[in-house]
């Protein structure tokens, strides 16, 4: 998507100061969670960057979400309840370009990325026999993420 | 931090009436470490080998939902209290807002053993001691014969 020379500009100061402290510069990355919020609600919104898209913005925004997700669903084991967390659907919601991120993530240690890379990438490279196997799971993405050159 | 995610978990959780029994692990989840295993992360339906063949539209995710699964695929059967009983192995299932949470299993001197999602082990005075938080209550537990 080409982001350069749109104008963004907010109708309240208080959902300049949300972005802007949510992703650190709110002529910085655009996301499509931030997006879709604006097209939900309607507003005729019209959306500026000063340069292109931000990576290091996008990596933040990942970071940020990615902590918070694992901090509010360390103790549980219903996979519903991990999943359907407000910080992971953001994550998938952020789409392709976060696959790399994740994939980083789980090169650091295994976790439950594995419904969120199904859903961003519609594809399933984990084996029948793995099913279960957190690290086996997490392997099997990996290797995908290197034939992809993802990773 | 980690302090204040165990309370917002397990608001009546403490050192005095529980004990860390391993290091926070990802490799098994309460379920698994209610039948004895500790190298799967057991769920419905995507989680464990038997259960990819449940038609997901008939998946119940409450307690109930569960209980039905460990009497079909694991020999337990529902039994009124969590009171030992001699020969036998019990589970507790908890449950919240109409949605399985936990399990935890009774040991042979009566105390309790949980595996705290992807945290660590814990022996447990109760089924009360886990209660109150993200966990719920339990409401159902189940017996099978001890091996």
């Amino acid at each position: 998507m080409d982001y350069m020379n749109q104008c963004y500009t907010p109708k309240h100061e208080t959902m300049k100061h949300s972005y802007n402290k949510h992703v650190g510069s709110w002529a910085g990355a655009w996301t499509w969670r931030e997006k879709l919020s604006r097209r939900d609600k309607g507003d005729d919104w019209k959306i500026q960057f000063v340069g292109t898209s931000n990576e290091a913005a996008i990596a933040k925004e990942f970071e940020v979400l990615s902590s918070k997700w694992k901090a509010e669903t360390s103790g549980l084991s219903n996979m519903l309840h991990i999943t359907r967390n407000d910080n992971y659907l953001d994550i998938i919601g952020m789409g392709d370009k976060v696959v790399p991120l994740i994939l980083k993530d789980l090169m650091k240690s295994p976790h439950h990325w594995f419904i969120a890379l199904k859903a961003i990438t519609k594809e399933n490279p984990i084996a029948n026999a793995h099913i279960g196997n957190v690290r086996k799971m997490s392997d099997d993405w990996l290797q995908w993420g290197k034939k992809k050159r993802l990773i | 931090m980690y302090d204040a995610l165990k309370k917002k978990l397990c608001p009546q959780l403490s050192a005095q009436n529980s004990l860390k029994t391993s290091d926070p692990t990802l490799d098994y989840n309460c379920l698994a470490w209610a039948i004895g295993r500790t190298d799967v992360w057991m769920d419905i339906p995507n989680y464990f080998q038997p259960f990819l063949n449940l038609e997901p539209s008939t998946l119940d995710h409450s307690a109930k939902g569960y209980a039905s699964l460990l009497e079909t695929e694991f020999g337990f059967v529902e039994c009124d209290s969590s009171n030992m009983e001699d020969g036998h192995q019990k589970v507790a299932l908890y449950e919240k807002d109409g949605d399985w949470t936990h399990i935890a299993v009774q040991l042979a001197g009566g105390k309790w053993s949980s595996k705290l999602g992807g945290l660590e082990d814990i022996t447990h005075d109760s089924v009360d001691v886990l209660a109150g938080g993200q966990y719920g209550h339990a409401v159902i537990f189940m017996k099978r014969p001890s091996n």
